[in-house]
């Protein structure tokens, strides 16, 4: 059987396919579109272009605050992730130990829980200690969901690389330090910087644990996007937006970048 | 010491070192997910009256999410909706996933990786963009109007439609990137062998390409179905007051009403179906095997 390759071939599957990624796709786009609309409404097609929704928006006190908010919180919650997970990512991998399957079950679990589940648990806890929400018990919430990224990234990396040069540097007459801080450490790198950036993407992108343990004192850009959806309706909110998707974007660049790099090794 | 001796104490020393590498976040886990859910448990027995949570032990909460035929409502409309969504977004998604894993040539990575995009952008973004797309003065709209379809704008928003179609496309690369890791893996040969064996195409997927592709079928069933049960935004944002769900209506006790109590035993009652729905799909992911 020898199948003529053609334009045509398997065509109901191919315009499906690319039905899918316009209905996955186009929302977004139509976003940024709404953003550089010269209207004050969501008016399709757009009447004019114009960008002083991202001057707007730029200029507006509370927006930029959302994003030092945001930026602020979500590198907290990455670093303690990303130290906390890589440490217990190296013992899943490397050592073996009962219940071992267990405890990974567990790390990975927090990410079958209904969220907003995980977050009113959050909410009592913090009320019963009389934290009355506040950063911190953010904090607390982002890193139990930023866990499970932070090991899978991570243990993917550690099964990956060739332990015989951890061999080779012991047997060189390194000691155990120097072996995890000359080869261990640098080829393991690329799992922690990996799992951090999908940490802080977790973080930054969460609206659920936010919103219902952070108070009206912590504004991240999630809950400020949505209280001017359902409030305080401005235009500013496509600017906002179609910034922070670039912002994802820039972080998946770099994981892929990342990643790649060390796929070299 | 002997051997043997140093044997197990260097065996003690790695099992040390496990531990101490597993310690922080065990502990995370313990003090900021485990305790918590017994605050949790614990508050769904408590008295509210008169605007006031008292101490004393009751189980009039959880009479009360059984009884009241509202909660019994939210619920069956959570399942239905979390069903529906499921249903669809594997239709639509494994034509996709099998274009992308065996059928894409070279535009297979690019194609991968465009669906991580969505699948990492902001869920209040994406959602709030379907409310734009579905408004009277929106796109969709637009068309309908221009293709003759509609003769005056459609009210499309605050429907339960809305909220499938939102939840769909929220949910969809759930459903894509398993369903593709599992069609990815089958070894061509297979396929070619059971074609050159006579089978024909239907057959062959029938018998050989849906059975191989199976565990993704059930993860991304189980990712999409717990995710759309607990959804809270898109019914928020694109739902009206007659398609609200369990997250919903569980965010108005705590914050709205202020009766944590009947908000602890709603939670209860949804984390126990969540699990039950869980342990169920792995029993069956199992029993697969």
């Amino acid at each position: 059987m020898t199948a003529q390759p053609s334009a045509f071939r398997h065509l109901p599957q191919k315009a499906l396919t690319a039905l899918v990624y316009v209905f996955l796709f186009l929302p977004v786009l139509m976003v940024a579109a709404m953003s550089f609309n010269s209207s004050r409404y969501s008016v399709f097609p757009v009447p004019g272009w114009t960008a002083k929704w991202y001057r707007a928006a730029a200029a507006d006190e509370l927006i930029v605050e959302s994003l030092k908010i945001s930026a602020v919180l979500s590198l907290c919650a990455a670093v303690i992730a990303t130290v906390i997970g890589s440490a217990a990512a190296v013992a899943l991998v490397r050592y073996r130990f009962r219940f071992r399957d267990a405890i990974r079950a567990a790390f990975v679990s927090p990410l079958i829980i209904p969220e907003m589940i995980l977050a009113v648990t959050l909410l009592m806890l913090s009320a019963s200690l009389d934290l009355r929400g506040g950063f911190w018990t953010v904090v607390a919430g982002h890193v139990l969901i930023c866990l499970p990224f932070v090991i899978t990234v991570m243990s993917a990396r550690l099964h990956g690389f060739d332990r015989s040069l951890e061999e080779a540097a012991m047997d060189l007459g390194a000691g155990e330090w120097r072996t995890f801080w000359h080869v261990t450490f640098p080829l393991s790198l690329p799992g922690v910087v990996g799992g951090a950036l999908l940490a802080f993407t977790v973080s930054f992108d969460n609206f659920i644990i936010t919103f219902m343990v952070a108070g009206s004192d912590i504004v991240t850009v999630p809950v400020k996007i949505y209280s001017m959806i359902r409030t305080e309706f401005s235009p500013k909110l496509h600017a906002l937006s179609t910034f922070v998707v670039f912002v994802t974007l820039g972080i998946l660049v770099l994981y892929r970048l990342v990643l790649r790099g060390a796929a070299r090794w | 010491m002997n051997a043997a001796g140093a044997a197990i104490g260097t065996a003690r020393r790695e099992r040390a070192k496990a531990a101490a590498l597993l310690l922080p976040a065990a502990l995370w886990l313990l003090v900021f997910f485990a305790l918590p859910a017994f605050v949790l448990l614990d508050s769904s027995f408590d008295r509210y009256a008169d605007a006031k949570v008292s101490d004393d032990f009751t189980f009039a909460n959880y009479a009360r999410v059984f009884s009241e035929s509202v909660y019994l409502k939210v619920f069956l409309r959570s399942v239905a909706v979390a069903a529906l969504v499921t249903a669809a977004s594997l239709l639509l998604a494994y034509p996709v996933a099998h274009f992308i894993a065996r059928r894409a040539g070279k535009n297979r990575d690019l194609l991968f990786l465009a669906l991580i995009v969505p699948f990492w952008t902001s869920i209040v973004i994406r959602t709030y963009a379907w409310k734009i797309l579905l408004g009277t003065s929106g796109a969709v709209n637009y068309f309908l109007l221009q293709s003759g379809l509609a003769e005056a704008p459609v009210k499309m928003l605050f429907s339960p439609s809305a909220v499938v179609v939102g939840l769909i496309h929220v949910l969809l690369p759930f459903m894509i990137i398993p369903l593709y890791a599992s069609l990815e893996k089958i070894d061509p040969g297979t396929v070619e062998a059971a074609m050159d064996l006579g089978a024909g195409r239907v057959q062959t997927f029938l018998r050989i390409t849906f059975p191989l592709s199976l565990p993704g079928v059930g993860v991304g069933c189980l990712l999409v179905f717990i995710l759309a049960l607990g959804s809270f935004l898109t019914p928020q944002l694109l739902g009206g007051p007659g398609s609200l769900m369990i997250s919903n209506v569980i965010q108005t006790e705590y914050m709205e009403t202020g009766n944590w109590p009947l908000g602890g035993a709603l939670a209860v009652v949804f984390l126990a179906v969540s699990l039950v729905f869980v342990a169920g799909c792995n029993k069956l992911f199992k029993a697969e095997e």
